[in-house]
C-alpha cells in the first residue's frame, strides 16, 4: 500500500508543479494536465466509470465530455459565472468520495452528476482561452486530452478490478482523490 | 571420501577462494577510500567548502557504516534494493519541487560564504552538482547492489545517509525562518519527510539484515484481458504524451520518443508481457542504463540540447519546459521503472523495453540525424551536435539487455514447446 501511496503523492506534487508554473502555453492540449484539479477529476471520471462497469465505462466519460464542450463554448461568450474554481475542486472531492463509497450508482445518475462538473470544467477551458488562438483546434486540443485521460482512468481501473483486492485498491484510489479534492475545497473557500 | 585436512586440494581450493574474496575487499575498499577523498577535494577547489563537507561526511559515515556492519559478510539485496531505488526516485521528485522554488538561488543568496569566490551557483551548475552527480552515483551503485556485490553495500550506506541528509536539509529549510524561500504548497515537506522515513528505514535495514531472502513477487501470468488492457492504457499515455511533446518542442524529438515508446510496446508484447524479465539479471544493467544517460541528460543541459533542436526544428523550447519534462519528471518515472522491474510489474517491463529500443534506436540520432539535419539546413560541417560524447554509452546496456530478454524467451519458448 505504501507505494500506491508513493505514487499518488508524487502524481499529486508533479501535477502541482506544473499548474504553478501555469505553463499550458495556449494550447488546447496541455490545459488539462497542467492543473491538478482538471487531471485528477478527469481521471477519477475514468476510475468510477470502470467501477460502475458494463455500458458505464464509455457512457459517463462521454457526458463529461459532451457537457465539457457546451462549457467550453459558453466559455468562448464570456458569459460570466460565479464560483467555478469552487465546483470544478468539489468535482474532485465528490468523484473522490463516489469511488471511495463504491455504492450501486445508476449510469443515468452517473452521467447526470459528472455532465454537471463536465460543464464547469469546460467553462473553465474556454474563459482561459487566449485571444490569439482558434476557438475551434483550442477545444479540439483540450477535448482530445481529456478523452486520453479518461480512456487512462478508466483502463487503470478496469486492471485493478482485475486484481485479487481491486475493489479495495480502487476504493483506497478513491479516498486519495477526495482528500486531494478536501485540500483543493479549501484553497478555493 | 574427501580428505579434509590441511594439505587436501580442497583445503586448498577453500582457501584460496576466502583470499581472492578478501582482495576482492580489499580493492573495493581502496576504491572508496580514494576515489571519496579525491571526490571531496576536486569539490572544494572547484565550487566551495559547502558540498565538499556535506559530500565528505556523508562518504565518512557511509564507510564507517559499511566496515562495521555489510564488509564481512553481504546480506541479500532483496531487502535493501526496493527502498534504494525508491529513495532515488524521491530525491529527483525533491529536486523538481527545489527546481520549481528556484531552490539554486535560495542557497546562492543564503549561503554565498560556502561557495569559492570564482564560482557562481546558477540553475545549472545546481543541476550538474547537486543532481545529476549523486543521482548518478547512486544509479551506479544501485548497479553494483543489484548484483549484491561488496562495494554495493557502500553505496546502500552512502545512498540512505545521503537521503537524511538531504531530507534535514529541506526540513530545515522548509520549517526555517527564511522569507525567501519559495515553499510550493510545501511540497518539499512531504517529499522531505517520506524520504527521510525510506532512508533511516534502509539504515534499520542495513544495520540489522534478516537472515532470510525476502521474496521477489510471484508473477500472474497476463490473461488476453489484462494484456489488451494494458496495451490499451500504454498507447492513450504515449498520445497524450506526444500531443504534449509536441506543443513543447515540435515534431523530430517527439519522433525519436513516441517512436521507442511504440516499438518498445510491441517488444513488450511479443516478449516480456507473457513472461516478466528476469530481475536479477535485468535491474543491474538497467540501473546501469539510467546512470549512463543521467549523466548523457546532464551533458544535454550543459550544452543546451533543447536550444539545438530549437534551431533546426524552428520550434521553440525553453529550458524550463526541457528542464521539467527530460530532467526531472521523465528521469523520476524512468527510475521509477527500475523498482517496478524488480517487482516484475507490467510497468517497469514496458519501460525496459521502451528504454532499450531509445538507447539502440534514439540516441544514434545524436550522430546520424541531428548534426546532418543542421548541415543541410544550416550549411555547416559535421560538428559537435548537444549530447554527442555520451550519447552512445547507455547503448551497451541496452544491447546486453536486449539479448538476454530475446535469449531468455526463446528459451521459454522451447520449453513450453516441449511441454
Amino acid at each position: 500500500m505504501f507505494r500506491y501511496c508513493l505514487l499518488f503523492v508524487i502524481f499529486f506534487i508533479l501535477s502541482i508543479d506544473t499548474s504553478y508554473a501555469h505553463g499550458f502555453g495556449g494550447s488546447g492540449f496541455l490545459h488539462p494536465l497542467t492543473g491538478i484539479d482538471h487531471l485528477f477529476a478527469m481521471v477519477a471520471v475514468g476510475l468510477w466509470s470502470a467501477q460502475i462497469g458494463g455500458r458505464a465505462v464509455y457512457l459517463v466519460p462521454s457526458c463529461f465530455l459532451f457537457m465539457m464542450a457546451v462549457g467550453g463554448i459558453v466559455g468562448f461568450q464570456e458569459i460570466q459565472l460565479s464560483n467555478v474554481e469552487f465546483m470544478i475542486a468539489l468535482s474532485v472531492l465528490l468523484l473522490g468520495l463516489a469511488i471511495f463509497l463504491n455504492k450501486k450508482s445508476s449510469i443515468v445518475l452517473a452521467g447526470l452528476g459528472v455532465a454537471i462538473f463536465g460543464f464547469f470544467h469546460g467553462y473553465a477551458h474556454g474563459a482561459e482561452i487566449p485571444n490569439t488562438l482558434n476557438h475551434i483546434e483550442y477545444m479540439i486540443g483540450f477535448l482530445v486530452t481529456t478523452l486520453g485521460l479518461h480512456i487512462i482512468g478508466a483502463v487503470s481501473g478496469l486492471l485493478i478490478l482485475e486484481k485479487r483486492k481491486g475493489s479495495t485498491t480502487l476504493r483506497f484510489s478513491g479516498l486519495t482523490i477526495f482528500v486531494i479534492g478536501v485540500y483543493l475545497t479549501i484553497l478555493k473557500i | 571420501m574427501r580428505l579434509n585436512n590441511k594439505w587436501s586440494p580442497y583445503h586448498f581450493e577453500r582457501k584460496r577462494g576466502i583470499s581472492n574474496m578478501e582482495n576482492a575487499r580489499l580493492t573495493s575498499l581502496l576504491t572508496v577510500v580514494s576515489s571519496t577523498i579525491t571526490l571531496s577535494v576536486m569539490l572544494f577547489i572547484t565550487i566551495g567548502s559547502g558540498i565538499a563537507i556535506e559530500y565528505g561526511l556523508i562518504s565518512l559515515l557511509a564507510l564507517i557504516g559499511w566496515l562495521k556492519f555489510s564488509y564481512k559478510s553481504t546480506p541479500s539485496q532483496t531487502n535493501t534494493l526496493p527502498k534504494y531505488i525508491l529513495g532515488i526516485v524521491l530525491i529527483v521528485a525533491l529536486n523538481t519541487v527545489r527546481y520549481t522554488a528556484d531552490f539554486s538561488q535560495f542557497v546562492y543568496l543564503n549561503y554565498n560564504q560556502w561557495f569559492t569566490e570564482s564560482f557562481t551557483l546558477n540553475h545549472m551548475q545546481w543541476f550538474v552538482w547537486m543532481v545529476c552527480l549523486p543521482v548518478s552515483l547512486l544509479l551506479f551503485g544501485g548497479y553494483y547492489l543489484s548484483k549484491r556485490q561488496t562495494v554495493g553495500y557502500f553505496f546502500a550506506w552512502w545512498g540512505f545517509i545521503y537521503f537524511t541528509i538531504e531530507s534535514l536539509i529541506q526540513l530545515q529549510v522548509e520549517l526555517g525562518n527564511y522569507s525567501s524561500y519559495n515553499h510550493v504548497y510545501y511540497l518539499g515537506l512531504i517529499l522531505a519527510m517520506l524520504l527521510f522515513y525510506i532512508s533511516v528505514s534502509g539504515i534499520l535495514k542495513l544495520i540489522k539484515p534478516k537472515e532470510e531472502e525476502q521474496k521477489i513477487e510471484d508473477y500472474q501470468p497476463l490473461t488476453k484481458k489484462q494484456k489488451n488492457l494494458w496495451s490499451l492504457l500504454l498507447v492513450t499515455f504515449v498520445v497524450v504524451y506526444a500531443v504534449t511533446l509536441y506543443t513543447q518542442a515540435g515534431p523530430l524529438p517527439v519522433g525519436v520518443i513516441v517512436g521507442s515508446m511504440m516499438g518498445g510496446m510491441i517488444g513488450w508484447r511479443k516478449t516480456t508481457s507473457n513472461i516478466p524479465a528476469d530481475p536479477y539479471k535485468l535491474v543491474p544493467l538497467y540501473l546501469l542504463l539510467q546512470a549512463l544517460f543521467y549523466i548523457h541528460v546532464g551533458e544535454e543541459v550543459l550544452t543546451h540540447f533543447n536550444r539545438g533542436i530549437a534551431s533546426i526544428s524552428g520550434h521553440p523550447w525553453s529550458d524550463v519546459e526541457f528542464d521539467y519534462v527530460i530532467t526531472f519528471l521523465g528521469p523520476i518515472f524512468w527510475v521509477f521503472g527500475a523498482y517496478s522491474l524488480w517487482k516484475r510489474q507490467v510497468f517497469g517491463n514496458f519501460i525496459l523495453w521502451f528504454m532499450i529500443v531509445g538507447m539502440i534506436l534514439g540516441e544514434p540520432t545524436h550522430f546520424l540525424v541531428f548534426p546532418i539535419v543542421r548541415m543541410v539546413k544550416e550549411g555547416i560541417g559535421y560538428e559537435y551536435f548537444s549530447g554527442m560524447y555520451t550519447a552512445l554509452f547507455p547503448m551497451i546496456p541496452a544491447i546486453l539487455g536486449l539479448i538476454i530478454i530475446v535469449k531468455d524467451h526463446k528459451k521459454h519458448k522451447k520449453a513450453i514447446n516441449n511441454v
